[in-house]
């Protein structure tokens, strides 16, 4: 049996994809603890894990740091990694959206001025619908630009929509629905089949599972 | 070859190796080109695997999905990432009927060793075309054990690289510890049809670049010798020093002053026309020695 690498998102996806792991088997001692270390490994079963920055699992996963991890689809329809992408997870679930201030309306005559952490998919979406649009890249508190008249609307993801509504915004279009993916590296996979397959056929046991409860 | 880089924008240059064949390509020209690539993979390394596909099988069975066209580029994308809920999500926005999407999905999850492969695929077979494209794959799979080279060769359809090039077999090579495939080729007569030729092609390139990631030695030293260029010095002299030190197979860096971030064996100069050694690292490094004799 080969040691499979495993990347997991810092943070409660982390976390909820741990407890799935753990309930399929592939426990790490100290993974949950708060501690500096970074790695955890657990021979016996083959795995070790390691947490990284939510947005980076995927370039990890990608250049064969990791040979599986898991990633919002957010991020896997912005960078479009060559990986495989093995199984939905059906958690950390939201949607990609477009959102504005509760009194905007489009002026299609007008470039539309379009802040976002996801250029790629601001454009793809506005492509499909022919609209010319600025984009604005922005890296965090997108949900200000409207509001400053930086931008005339916002892209990005909308879990409960409160933060929009604290701040006088509303969403308008939805783009795509989203949630987490199991990838693994095309290169790893060939040589690691039955133990990717193993952990894939475990991880979506508790998908199910879950989706009964 | 110069391709365009995603994260840069800007064209990268890629030292590659292969080969084309060009013409009336037949059963054999295949067989021939993909033992090939088997051997090439060989070449690199013991541990390595050469995936095959066949676009006749897998656009065959997207054809029948009647998708527009921009959807089906979709699915066969999520083919490549054998990406089974991507694909029905896909086809259901469409109305595609369930049994069609099952059939893809199965398409998806068939891949491993040939034989394996081969006691499912008839099933894929619907039509002419893909009738075809199965009937090639068992005749490439005969031809690879009875070459005694099919232990490491897999049949799996998420290859689908480049989808408006590619039309009948389609392969990609890997070998362990490169994280990306270091081997792609395929049978392209679109492109030649493209260009304006009445005539077949296949082909595949190794990506050279790549095999540097495989040496992950560390060297200890960045130069066995270095030899000073004082003010005056003869040229002939040095010259002459550096070609009897190099015969020896040593490098050797001619430097003016003695360099700061550079690790070398010894430090030597011309002394009253002898090699003379200033300093000398590879006593306790255990480095190459320096030739006994000096310079007449």
């Amino acid at each position: 049996m080969q040691v499979l690498n495993i990347a997991l998102p810092k943070g409660r996806l982390g976390n909820q994809v741990y407890d799935m792991l753990e309930a399929a088997g592939y426990d790490a001692p100290g993974f949950r603890e708060k501690s500096r270390k970074l790695i955890f490994a657990n021979e016996e079963k083959g795995v070790r894990l390691f947490w990284v920055n939510p947005s980076d699992v995927a370039i990890y996963v990608e250049r064969g740091a990791a040979d599986i991890g898991v990633v919002g689809k957010d991020i896997l329809l912005e960078s479009n990694p060559n990986v495989y992408e093995l199984l939905d997870l059906k958690l950390g679930i939201c949607r990609m959206m477009v959102d504005g201030m509760k009194k905007w309306r489009d002026h299609t005559e007008r470039t539309l001025r379009v802040a976002t952490k996801f250029p790629n998919i601001a454009r793809q979406y506005y492509e499909g619908k022919s609209r010319d649009i600025d984009i604005i890249k922005l890296n965090g508190s997108i949900e200000i630009a409207p509001i400053l008249g930086l931008s005339d609307v916002i892209v990005d993801i909308v879990e409960t929509g409160n933060t929009l509504r604290a701040n006088g915004l509303e969403p308008k279009e939805l783009i795509v629905p989203i949630s987490a993916r199991l990838i693994a590296n095309k290169a790893a996979f060939q040589f690691k089949t039955t133990e990717v397959e193993a952990v894939t056929t475990a991880l979506a046991e508790q998908v199910a599972k879950q989706e009964q409860q | 070859v110069y391709r365009l880089e995603q994260s840069s924008g800007t064209f990268r240059e890629i030292l590659q190796t292969g080969i084309e064949c060009i013409g009336d390509i037949g059963s054999y020209d295949v067989c021939e080109v993909i033992l090939l690539a088997v051997k090439s993979l060989g070449q690199i390394s013991e541990d390595y695997i050469l995936n095959i596909s066949h676009m006749g099988i897998v656009r065959g069975l997207t054809g029948l999905l009647q998708l527009p066209e921009e959807e089906e580029k979709l699915v066969l994308r999520c083919i490549g990432n054998k990406n089974v809920h991507g694909v029905a999500e896909i086809c259901r926005r469409n109305e595609v009927p369930e049994e069609m999407i099952e059939r893809v999905s199965a398409l998806i999850q068939t891949y491993g060793p040939i034989d394996r492969v081969l006691r499912k695929i008839d099933r894929f077979a619907v039509g002419n075309t893909m009738q075809r494209a199965v009937d090639e794959l068992l005749v490439i799979g005969r031809v690879l054990s009875e070459a005694g080279l099919d232990e490491r060769v897999r049949f799996d359809f998420s290859v689908v690289n480049n989808m408006g090039y590619y039309n009948g077999v389609i392969f990609q090579g890997f070998v362990s510890g490169l994280a990306t495939s270091v081997l792609a080729g395929g049978r392209y007569d679109n492109l030649m049809i493209k260009m304006g030729k009445k005539c077949g092609a296949i082909g595949f390139a190794v990506n050279l670049d790549l095999l540097s990631e495989l040496d992950r030695t560390e060297r200890e030293l960045d130069v066995d010798i270095v030899l000073l260029d004082r003010p005056g010095e003869s040229l002939e002299q040095l010259n002459e020093a550096v070609r009897y030190l190099t015969e020896q197979g040593l490098s050797v860096s001619v430097q003016k002053n003695v360099p700061e971030n550079l690790t070398y064996g010894r430090l030597i100069e011309f002394f009253d026309g002898e090699l003379r050694v200033l300093e000398d690292r590879t006593a306790q490094a255990g480095g190459p020695k320096l030739p006994e004799g000096g310079e007449a």
